[in-house]
C-alpha cells in the first residue's frame, strides 16, 4: 500500500510531539522537520511578519529554521514544513542543575515579553521547550507562539509556575534534590504540593505568596468551577505579572555549601605528574577516535569533556552531584562554552523513557550511542560503590557508545582503599584480569597504557559489532 | 480553551430569557479572546488569580516604569554635567 506524505510525516512523528494540533516534529532519515498545519497559518505568518522570529533567532534565543520543500508540503492541511537547526543532544529539565533551570525560566519570560511587544504571546511555557547549546539556553518550539488579544490573561501562567517557579523555589528554600520532582511530574510540580512543602516563612515573600501559595489556593477554590464574569487582564497588568515573575526568579539562588565546593576543587587522586600524563594519554586517544559526540560519564568538573570539546567534539558531561554540575555550569557560562553541556545523572539509575507510552522523553540509552565515552575514575564507583559486577558495567557501556576511553582503578589505589575501609571486601572479582575479560566480551582493546606515577591504567576500546553476552550475575 | 467552554456552558444554561444577553456576552468574549489555538488548559484558578493580581501588578509596573524614567533622567543630567567638564570638545 502506498503511504501518503502526510501519513508518512505522521508515522515519523516524534513521540513527544502530539499534543499541539498546530503541527508536529518528525524525523526523515537524519533530518528533523517541523510540520506547520493550516490551522496555525495566521500565527506562523504573524511570528514571521512581526519580526519576532528574526529578532529572537538572530540573537540565539529561538532555534532558527528554514522553510523547505518536502513532499509533506503538498498535502492538504499542511501549511509549511520547516527544518529547524538540529541540536546534537536533547536534555530534560530533570537533568538540569538549579542554574540551568533558572536560566531556562528567565529565557521563557524574556521571550514572552518580547512576544507581547510584537503582538504575540506564548501559548505554553513548558520547560521542555528549552534546550541548551553548551551553556546557552535556546527556545526550541516555534509553534508556541500565538496572537495576543488585549484583555487575555497569560494562558501559560499556570504551566510556567509549575515547570519553573515551583521547582526553583523548592530547590532554593527546601532542598535542591526536590528538582527531581520534575521527573515524576512531567507537567511541572503541582502547586498545592509545592505550597505544602515550602516553609511557612515563604509566605512573607510576595512572589512566592502570589504565584505559588495563593495560586495553589485559587486553583483549589476554582477547581471544576466556572467564572461567571471574567474581567479582562490589561496588557499593563500582564506585563506587571511577567515583570514580577522575572524579579521573583532572579532573586532565587542556590549555592552548595562551601565544603562541597572546596572538596571538588581540592580533591585529586593523582600526583601532578600523573595528572598531566593522564591528560596527555586521554588527548591522544580522543584524537585517534575523532568523535563528533563525546559523553563523559562521571564527568566531575568536566575537565576531560572540555578537552574533547577543544578537539572539535560536542561533549556532554554526566555527574550525579548537583553541586558539581552547578559549579561546572557556572564556569561554562563564564567561559561562554557552547560545545560542552553538564548534566545531572546518576549512572546507577539513569533517566528512563517517560511520558505517554514511554515515548515522550527518551531514556539516556535512546539518546545514544555517543561516538566516544569517557569513563575515567568511574569503574570503582559502579563496581564497588554500587555492587555492579564488571560484566554488567561493560554491558551498560557497550549500550551507550561506539568507542570507550576507560580507566581501571585497582584495589591498591587510595580511592578504592577508602571505599573499602568501611565495608567488607566482597569483591574478589575486582581485578585487572577480570576487568579485561569482562570488557573483551563487548569491546576490542585498541590501546592500553599505564598512567605513570600511579597504579591506574587507561584503555582505548572499540565496541564489537555483535556484542557477546556474558552471563550476568546478580 | 477553558474560558470558551465556560461560556458555552453559560450559553446552554441561559437558554430561556437570557438567550440574547448570553449570546451577546459570548460574542463579546469571543471578540475579546480569540486564542482558539491555545491547547494548554490555563486552569480557572490561574485565570482568576491573574484577574485579581493584574490591577496591582499594572500599578506596580507603571510605578517601576516611572521610577526607571526618573532615574534615567537624573543619570542623564548628571552625566551631562560631568560630561561637559570631562570632554568639552564633544560639545558643539
Amino acid at each position: 500500500m502506498r503511504v501518503s506524505p502526510l501519513e508518512k510525516s505522521t508515522e515519523l512523528r516524534l513521540g513527544a510531539s502530539f499534543r499541539d494540533p498546530s503541527g508536529h516534529l518528525f524525523r526523515d532519515g537524519d533530518r528533523l522537520f517541523r510540520q506547520v498545519n493550516d490551522c496555525f497559518r495566521d500565527s506562523y505568518d504573524l511570528l514571521i511578519g512581526s519580526g519576532l522570529y528574526r529578532k529572537l533567532s538572530q540573537d540565539g534565543r529561538l532555534i532558527p529554521h528554514e522553510e523547505v520543500e518536502h513532499p509533506g508540503t503538498r498535502v492538504e492541511g499542511v501549511y509549511r514544513i520547516l527544518e529547524p537547526e538540529k541540536l546534537p543532544f536533547i536534555s530534560y529539565p530533570y537533568e538540569w542543575c538549579f542554574g540551568q533551570l533558572k536560566d531556562a525560566a528567565l529565557l521563557t519570560l524574556e521571550i514572552q515579553q518580547a512576544a507581547l511587544a510584537h503582538g504575540l504571546t506564548l501559548r505554553d511555557a513548558s520547560a521542555f521547550n528549552v534546550q541548551f547549546r553548551g551553556s546557552v539556553p535556546v527556545f526550541i518550539d516555534t509553534l508556541s507562539f500565538g496572537p495576543y488579544n488585549e484583555g487575555e490573561p497569560w494562558v501559560a501562567y499556570r504551566q510556567f509556575c509549575q515547570h519553573f517557579l515551583a521547582p526553583l523555589a523548592l530547590a532554593s528554600r527546601c532542598d535542591v534534590r526536590l528538582c527531581a520532582l520534575l521527573q515524576r511530574h512531567l507537567d511541572g510540580v503541582p502547586l498545592d504540593l509545592a505550597s505544602r512543602l515550602l516553609p511557612a516563612r515563604t509566605r512573607l515573600n510576595l512572589g512566592f505568596l502570589t504565584h505559588l501559595h495563593l495560586h495553589a489556593r485559587s486553583q483549589r477554590r476554582w477547581e471544576g468551577k466556572q467564572i461567571e464574569k471574567p474581567r479582562p487582564v490589561s496588557r499593563r497588568g500582564l506585563l506587571g505579572i511577567l515583570s514580577h515573575l522575572e524579579r521573583t526568579v532572579q532573586k532565587l539562588h542556590w549555592k552548595p555549601s562551601s565544603t562541597v565546593w572546596t572538596r571538588y576543587d581540592n580533591q585529586t587522586s593523582y600526583s601532578q605528574q600523573a595528572a598531566q600524563e593522564k591528560r596527555g594519554i586521554v588527548s591522544r586517544f580522543v584524537e585517534r577516535v575523532e568523535p563528533r559526540m563525546v559523553w563523559d560519564l562521571g564527568a566531575n568538573r568536566g575537565d576531560f569533556a572540555r578537552l574533547a570539546a577543544a578537539r572539535g567534539a560536542v561533549a556532554v558531561g554526566f555527574e550525579s552531584d548537583p553541586a558539581v554540575v552547578e559549579a561546572t555550569y557556572q564556569t561554562s557560562k563564564e567561559r561562554g562554552d557552547n560545545t560542552f553541556l553538564s548534566l545531572c545523572m546518576d549512572l546507577s539509575n539513569p533517566s528512563p523513557a517517560l511520558g505517554w507510552m514511554h515515548r515522550e522523553r527518551d531514556s539516556l540509552t535512546q539518546r545514544g550511542p555517543a561516538d566516544l565515552l569517557l569513563a575515567l575514575a568511574l569503574v570503582h564507583h559502579l563496581a564497588i560503590g554500587n555492587n555492579v559486577p564488571l560484566p554488567q558495567v561493560a554491558e551498560m557501556l557497550a549500550g551507550l557508545g561506539e568507542s570507550l576511553v576507560i580507566e581501571f582503578v585497582p584495589k591498591e589505589d587510595q580511592q578504592v582503599q577508602r571505599m573499602l575501609a568501611s565495608r567488607e571486601d566482597i569483591f574478589s572479582d575486582y581485578s585487572v584480569e577480570c576487568f579485561e575479560q569482562a570488557f573483551r566480551a563487548y569491546f576490542d582493546v585498541l590501546e592500553k597504557e599505564r598512567i605513570p606515577d600511579s597504579v591506574r591504567t587507561l584503555y582505548l576500546m572499540k565496541r564489537k559489532q555483535v556484542p557477546i553476552r556474558t552471563s550476568a550475575t546478580t | 480553551m477553558t474560558s470558551n467552554v465556560v461560556y458555552s456552558v453559560a450559553y446552554m444554561r441561559g437558554f430561556g430569557r437570557a438567550f440574547t444577553f448570553v449570546l451577546a456576552f459570548l460574542a463579546a468574549f469571543l471578540l475579546m479572546s480569540r486564542n482558539a489555538s491555545a491547547y494548554v488548559d490555563p486552569g480557572t484558578g490561574s485565570y482568576v488569580l491573574q484577574m485579581i493580581v493584574a490591577g496591582i501588578a499594572a500599578a506596580g509596573f507603571t510605578l517601576r516604569l516611572f521610577w526607571g524614567r526618573l532615574k534615567l533622567l537624573f543619570k542623564k543630567s548628571a552625566s551631562k554635567a560631568s560630561g561637559e567638564s570631562e570632554s568639552p570638545g564633544e560639545i558643539d
